[in-house]
C-alpha cells in the first residue's frame, strides 16, 4: 500500500480532528473580518464529518492509545483506531501492510489491546 | 509555498497582511500533492521577500502547517450516503465526493426506484442502501476537479 506523500506529515484521528477544528471554529467567531466561503463550506463538511464518525471520546484516550502501541506505524495505528476493526481478517483487509509486518496473533492482539479503550 | 505581494501592502503591517493572504489563497482548497487544504494551523516562517524588477511585487517563500485531507489510492474510508440512482452511489467524505458506479456495487444490491426513499437493496431487504446510509468503501481512483 503506497501512502504517498502523506507518509512525510503526521497522521490524525477523527477525535484530534474535531478538537483542531472546534478551536479553529472558537477562535474564528471571536474575529471580525470575513473568511472565504469555500473555507467555511470545506470546514464545516469536515467538522460535521469527523463528529458523525469519532469513536474515542477524550484526549487521555487518544494519548494512551499512542503510547502504548508505539510499536505500530503512525498511519497504520491511525488507520486502525479510525476504522476500528472488529477481526484480524477485516484488519487485514483493510490494512494490507499489517499482513506483511505482523502474524495474524500479533494483529489479533493489537485489536484486543485497541478495543479495551472503547467508551 | 510563493506569495506575490502588491507593493500597496509594503508597509508596517505587512506580515499581518501576508498571514490573511495565505490563508484566504490556500484554505479552502484543493491541492493536487497535498489534498484538500482545510485550515492553515501556524506560519512557520516569512523568508525575504525578492522584488520582480518587471511588475513590482515582491515574491515571499512561505513555509505554513496545515490541516489537510489527503486521501489515496485503495484507502478505506467511511462515507455518507447523500444521493441514489441507477447509475450508483453519491457520496460525501467530509469535502471529497466519492462517486460508486454500480459495477462496483455487490451484485445483490439492486437498485430499487419505487420505493420511497429509492435505495440499493438486497433479495430479502435486510440491508438497504439510501440517503444517509454511512457506509465503509475503497477508493479506487483519485482525480482532482475544481472547487
Amino acid at each position: 500500500m503506497n501512502f504517498g506523500e502523506f507518509v512525510k506529515h503526521e497522521p490524525l484521528m477523527l477525535n484530534e480532528v474535531q478538537s483542531i477544528l472546534n478551536q479553529i471554529k472558537t477562535e474564528q467567531s471571536n474575529e471580525t473580518q470575513v473568511t472565504n466561503p469555500n473555507k467555511e463550506e470545506i470546514l464545516n463538511k469536515t467538522l460535521r464529518y469527523v463528529k458523525r464518525f469519532s469513536r474515542f471520546t477524550d484526549k487521555e484516550t487518544i494519548s494512551g492509545i499512542k503510547v502504548e502501541f508505539q510499536e505500530l506505524d503512525p498511519i497504520e495505528l491511525t488507520i486502525l483506531a479510525n476504522l476500528f476493526p472488529e477481526d484480524v481478517e477485516e484488519a487485514k483487509v483493510l490494512i494490507p501492510s499489517l499482513a506483511e509486518k505482523y502474524s495474524d496473533e500479533e494483529i489479533t492482539d493489537f485489536i484486543e489491546r485497541l478495543h479495551k479503550y472503547d467508551n | 509555498m510563493n506569495l506575490r505581494l502588491h507593493p500597496r501592502f509594503f508597509g508596517p503591517r505587512i506580515r499581518e497582511i501576508i498571514r490573511e493572504k495565505v490563508d484566504s489563497v490556500v484554505e479552502g482548497s484543493c491541492d493536487p500533492t497535498y489534498g484538500f487544504i482545510i485550515s492553515v494551523v501556524e506560519i512557520i516562517s516569512i523568508g525575504n521577500g525578492l522584488l520582480d524588477d518587471e511588475t513590482g511585487f515582491a515574491k515571499f517563500p512561505i513555509k505554513y502547517k496545515a490541516l489537510v485531507f489527503n486521501p489515496f489510492q485503495f484507502e478505506v474510508l467511511d462515507a455518507v450516503v447523500i444521493s441514489v440512482n441507477e447509475t450508483g452511489i453519491l457520496t460525501e467524505v467530509g469535502p471529497l465526493v466519492i462517486f460508486i458506479s454500480k459495477q462496483s456495487i455487490p451484485e445483490e444490491m439492486k437498485y430499487d426506484g419505487e420505493s420511497t426513499p429509492p435505495c440499493y437493496k438486497n433479495a430479502d431487504e435486510s440491508e438497504k442502501i439510501m440517503n444517509e446510509c454511512e457506509i465503509r468503501l475503497q477508493i479506487i481512483g483519485l482525480h482532482p476537479s475544481k472547487v
